[in-house]
């Protein structure tokens, strides 16, 4: 459950709001925006590594060829 | 009897006594007296400062002194744990505010760290500024700006480690206006042996017409799971 935790500086009082339906919408949309983006990254790791595996060099031979 | 028209002293009437003139003229000059008294006092350098909007209520005040540091609004700050929005209310009367964010932690990788004002939805953030990407791999783009206008103004990015911390002081003017207020903030994130996290400098208004209540920090992706905030208010 996603919450906003408010604290009164005048009162002391701290009190709790449950996120309604479309913050918590809101923030399962973002989840799923990084989750994609950390897919696509480590996708894009890995369609690195098996290049360089394929022509047998290492990341800093690479950066050297494209130097 | 006639007073004279801005503060009311007695005035001498023209058909007064000959021998009730010196009654009379003290009648008036104890008038001036009281009401100028304030005069009195002040040393070298100080200023007349009214100190209320009451007609000759005022004081001698060093000039440009006394009152405009900051102090501490949220008694040993707030905890930044076990919530996605956290909001420090009941702020009133405070033209300065300064927000320090001391390593808030993202309890959700990667997510992105903003600031509110007067719990206020509205695209009333107009900033611009310059981020910078923790990444492995160098582009030109790792540094890059952001600009423009929206209902939040994001200070930061936690890495993909939920180690990640984020710090970021916040300077806010103009809190007691109905006018626009200006903003300017500074954020630092460590990687936590991860990667991606942005950090950003950046400044511009905010735009709504109250004074400032509330600021609230928001973790876009779920709770932030360490930290604390601290609020620092100058009336002046």
């Amino acid at each position: 459950m996603y919450q906003e935790k408010i604290v009164n500086l005048q009162t002391g009082e701290e009190t709790w709001r449950n996120f309604s339906a479309d913050e918590i919408a809101e923030i399962e949309q973002e989840q799923i925006k990084l989750a994609a983006e950390a897919a696509e990254a480590a996708a894009k790791e890995a369609a690195r590594q098996a290049l360089l595996d394929k022509l047998g060099i290492t990341a800093d031979e690479a950066k050297l060829l494209l130097g | 009897m006639s007073v004279t028209p801005n503060f009311s002293w007695p005035l001498i009437e023209n058909t007064d006594l000959v021998t009730n003139l010196p009654a009379d003229f003290e009648t008036f000059a104890d008038a001036v007296d009281l009401d100028l008294a304030g005069l009195n006092g002040g040393t070298t350098g100080q200023v007349l400062t009214k100190d209320s909007a009451t007609d000759l209520d005022f004081s001698w005040e060093t000039a440009g002194g006394a009152g405009a540091g900051f102090t501490l609004l949220n008694a040993g700050g707030t905890a930044l744990t076990g919530a996605a929005t956290i909001t420090v209310s009941g702020i009133s009367d405070q033209e300065r505010l300064i927000i320090v964010v001391d390593q808030a932690g993202c309890g959700t990788a990667s997510s992105q760290i903003s600031f509110r004002l007067n719990t206020d939805t509205g695209s009333n953030y107009f900033f611009a500024g310059q981020e910078v990407r923790g990444v492995s791999t160098w582009a030109a783009d790792n540094v890059n700006a952001f600009r423009g206008t929206n209902s939040q103004q994001t200070i930061g990015f936690c890495s993909d480690n939920t180690s990640s911390r984020l710090s970021s002081s916040i300077f806010l003017e103009g809190g007691k206006s109905t006018d626009a207020k200006s903003v300017w903030f500074m954020t630092g994130v460590t990687s936590g042996s991860g990667s991606s996290h942005r950090t950003r400098i950046g400044g511009g208004l905010y735009l709504g017409s109250s004074a400032i209540t509330s600021v609230s920090l928001i973790s876009s992706a779920g709770n932030f799971n360490n930290g604390t905030v601290y609020v620092y208010g100058s009336g002046n």
